[in-house]
């Protein structure tokens, strides 16, 4: 049988006054007032490098009171601190990835203090009510850190009814004249901080509306790909997680495109400019990006060979150690003022409505012409080369991207369909990225057999292994173009039926449509 | 000694909060409600639980009356959750915990204290009865039939109208607290009546007007999304005619 669930907690905003004056007004009204002490604790909040647990609604802590040091899981479905963790669901899952020696970073550390009273009515009512002090630190940068102070408040009785916590809330806010805030200590310690949300969450003030200009869409999409890059420079600058540096650079690329729809549009040279600005730090992230990339498939490649354990480990550690050089050049670029004043750009990116040729139209009415844009290209490359060598494979790569960012810019203005488009794309992307991946990883092995010496320690097995990878590689290739030539007949029937969907969305007849070239 | 009168409030908890705060800001020392409590507001269970809690004598209203006759018969109150005209009395019913059903069920139709020496009588619309009206045109025989054959007390105070006056007439102080939770007079700040009783009569009585975070209600009344209240009617202090 599970036990009640304890009485919620309302909390007030405190300015920088006690709460005890605030709290003599109960007094005033027959209530009495008893002191509870003071506590301290401190709480540090943690988080898995993609964000899961705090998108699941998760909360991991380490929280440290006196000699007294546990975990502990906070989550909807078990709102208290429990000494037994749950063996199903979502909580059970991220446990499980804990104790499997997942990575969950810190993101927040939280030092409370606070002292309580007792309130009793004289009608039997009673709660407890806490001052509180929360000071928020970043875990990386404990010099950069926030104060909240709040008054936490809770029916003192085991089992209220749900009106002691209305009643208490009333008479904290209307007699007390306290005012009532939400609270959920990592929400509230990131957003002190001026931090977004692990995962970066996208914020719903960026959501694409119908009403829309074509300007204001973009912007909104540059502000969302700079509030993704904010959040995600720290983790890759202090090389937190493979991740940070992934998910920065596709922010960047998405960025880039961005601002290259806006230039094709009409947009202004600043717009050109930022571009330029965004390829600096996109080529120091690729770099580090691809080398991620050739050590996550070394891991796989490797065993698959025959090549003796020194040779495995020689393979590793150049390869290691080029990723290491590629950080080195991009750590003090993600931590520089000019890394900063681009993002700042990208946030501030002036596309005004007047300010170029497409501006001011809808985005429900211009966004269209570009999806067919996008999509007319791949079709074309595709139509073009239907054996494609691995050059025209990256080309088509890269136009499935483009199709693929521009319908996810715009797909709050359309329903799920859109979005099932999507999802194919990416599937066949996924296997462009793999075979892409491979021709990466070809040209890097080659670097490498070329630079070992011939007479080196070991250089014959390393040699060979490196061959051995490489033929891994090929084979890789291989694979990834005879499922890519498999699906290439699903792909045009999508690419049609995209274009049917957007005509029928536009309630314009198909004929009207067609672009001349075709 | 100084006496708060308080009327009306209708569920209204953050003027009722800002009543008692008023009042006793002014040197009250006691506070008499006259009825209509509960009902007509977001706040029922609140505004009872504060008065429970505070001990201030309190009287039956009309709506206390019907919410005491909806929550005893379970088909009536099933019935009144399906009309709109009184849907709003049936969430009250369901808002309100057997403690404050109780406690109104309890209370007197009026009260009769002796304050500073002088006999008051409190009732809610008038002494005929919880849905008679004391207006500020009252006269000294209008008074008399209202009295029928009780003894003239030094003051009487009611509620009811919304409508808040003190006015002399026959000897008796005759004062009308208005409302504290819904104003009706053009004025949307709350109202009650602060007296001060010495020497068996009433020395000075007069109407106090106050202020309320008005925020904090609409807030609620969007929060509970209860469709029966009209926010404009609490803007305005204005008493809407029905369509």
């Amino acid at each position: 049988m599970s036990a009640a669930a304890p009485p919620p907690t309302i909390h007030f905003r405190l300015a920088t006054d006690s709460a005890e004056p605030r709290l003599d007004a109960l007094v005033t009204a027959g209530c009495t007032r008893t002191p509870l002490g003071a506590e301290e604790w401190i709480d540090e909040y943690f988080d898995s490098p993609d964000g899961r647990c705090y998108r699941d609604g998760l909360r991991l802590v380490r929280h440290c009171e006196g000699d007294a040091d546990c975990w502990r899981l906070a989550d909807a479905e078990q709102p208290a601190p429990t000494d037994r963790p749950p063996t199903r669901g979502p909580v059970a899952a991220h446990l499980a990835a804990f104790s499997a020696g997942r990575r969950f970073l810190p993101v927040l550390r939280a030092a409370v203090r606070r002292r309580g009273w007792r309130l009793d009515g004289p009608s039997g009512f009673a709660a407890v009510a806490w001052e509180e002090t929360w000071r928020f630190a970043d875990p990386y940068r404990p010099e950069h850190e926030a104060e909240l102070r709040l008054l936490a408040a809770t029916p003192a009785e085991s089992d209220p009814s749900a009106g002691d916590s209305r009643f208490l809330a009333a008479l904290l806010r209307d007699l007390a004249g306290l005012a009532p805030m939400e609270f959920e200590p990592l929400a509230a310690g990131l957003a002190a901080l001026r931090e977004p949300p692990p995962g970066a969450p996208r914020p719903p003030e960026l959501r694409l509306e119908p009403r829309d200009s074509f300007a204001a869409a973009l912007r909104k999409i540059l502000r969302l790909q700079a509030y993704k890059m904010r959040a995600n420079t720290r983790g890759a600058e202090l090389d937190l997680d493979p991740e940070f540096v992934h998910d920065l650079r596709v922010a960047t690329r998405r960025a880039r495109f961005a601002l290259r729809v806006a230039e094709k549009a009409g947009a202004g040279e600043s717009v050109a400019a930022l571009r330029v600005e965004l390829a600096w730090i996109a080529d120091l992230l690729g770099e580090v990006r691809d080398l991620d990339v050739l050590l996550e498939r070394l891991n796989v490649a490797l065993p698959a060979t025959a090549a003796p354990p020194a040779a495995r480990r020689a393979i590793r550690a150049y390869f290691r150690a080029r990723r290491d050089a590629a950080r080195a050049a991009l750590a003090p670029a993600l931590a520089s003022r000019r890394c900063q004043r681009l993002v700042g750009r990208l946030r501030r990116a002036g596309l005004g409505d007047g300010e170029f040729t497409a501006g001011a139209a809808p985005a429900v009415e211009a966004a269209p012409a570009l999806i067919r844009r996008a999509a007319r290209r791949l079709r074309r490359l595709q139509r073009d080369a239907p054996a494609p060598d691995a050059e025209t494979l990256h080309a088509l790569r890269i136009a499935g991207k483009r199709l693929r960012y521009t319908c996810e810019y715009f797909a709050d203005l359309y329903d799920e369909r859109l979005t099932g488009f999507i999802r194919a794309v990416v599937k066949i992307q996924n296997l462009l990225g793999e075979h892409q991946d491979a021709v990466v990883a070809l040209v890097r092995l080659q670097e490498m057999a070329d630079r070992v010496a011939p007479h080196g320690r070991n250089a014959k097995e390393i040699l060979l292994a490196v061959g051995a990878l490489q033929q891994f590689e090929r084979d890789r290739q291989s694979q990834m173009r005879a499922a890519f030539a498999a699906r290439q007949a699903a792909l045009a029937k999508r690419l049609k039926r995209l274009r049917r969907y957007l005509v029928e969305r536009a309630g314009a007849a198909p004929d009207a449509e067609r672009p001349p070239a075709e | 000694m100084k006496v708060a009168f308080i009327s009306d409030v209708h569920a209204n908890f953050p003027a009722l909060a800002a009543a008692l705060t008023t009042a006793r800001r002014l040197g009250a020392t006691r506070v008499f409600a006259a009825g209509d409590v509960a009902a007509g507001g977001p706040h029922p269970a609140e505004c009872v639980r504060l008065l429970m809690s505070q001990q201030i004598p309190c009287i039956r209203g009309n709506l206390e009356n019907k919410l005491l006759e909806l929550a005893a018969n379970a088909r009536a109150l099933k019935k009144a959750k399906e009309k709109n005209k009184t849907a709003a009395l049936a969430w009250t019913v369901a808002q309100l915990g057997r403690a404050e059903l109780d406690w109104l069920a309890a209370l007197p139709a009026e009260l009769t204290p002796a304050l500073g020496g002088a006999p008051v009588l409190v009732v809610h619309g008038s002494p005929l009865g919880d849905t008679d009206y004391v207006f500020a045109s009252i006269t000294a025989d209008g008074l008399r039939a209202k009295l029928a054959d009780r003894r003239p007390p030094a003051a009487l105070v009611c509620g009811h109208s919304h409508v808040p006056f003190v006015k002399s007439v026959a000897g008796v102080r005759v004062i009308n607290c208005g409302a504290v939770g819904r104003p009706v007079d053009g004025d949307p700040r709350g109202s009650f009546a602060l007296a001060e009783f010495a020497g068996g009569r009433v020395a000075a009585a007069r109407i106090v007007r106050f202020a309320y975070p008005l925020d904090n209600l609409l807030a609620d009344l969007d929060r509970a999304g209860l469709p029966f209240f009209d926010k404009d009617e609490y803007r305005r202090g204005v008493k809407r005619k029905g369509p």
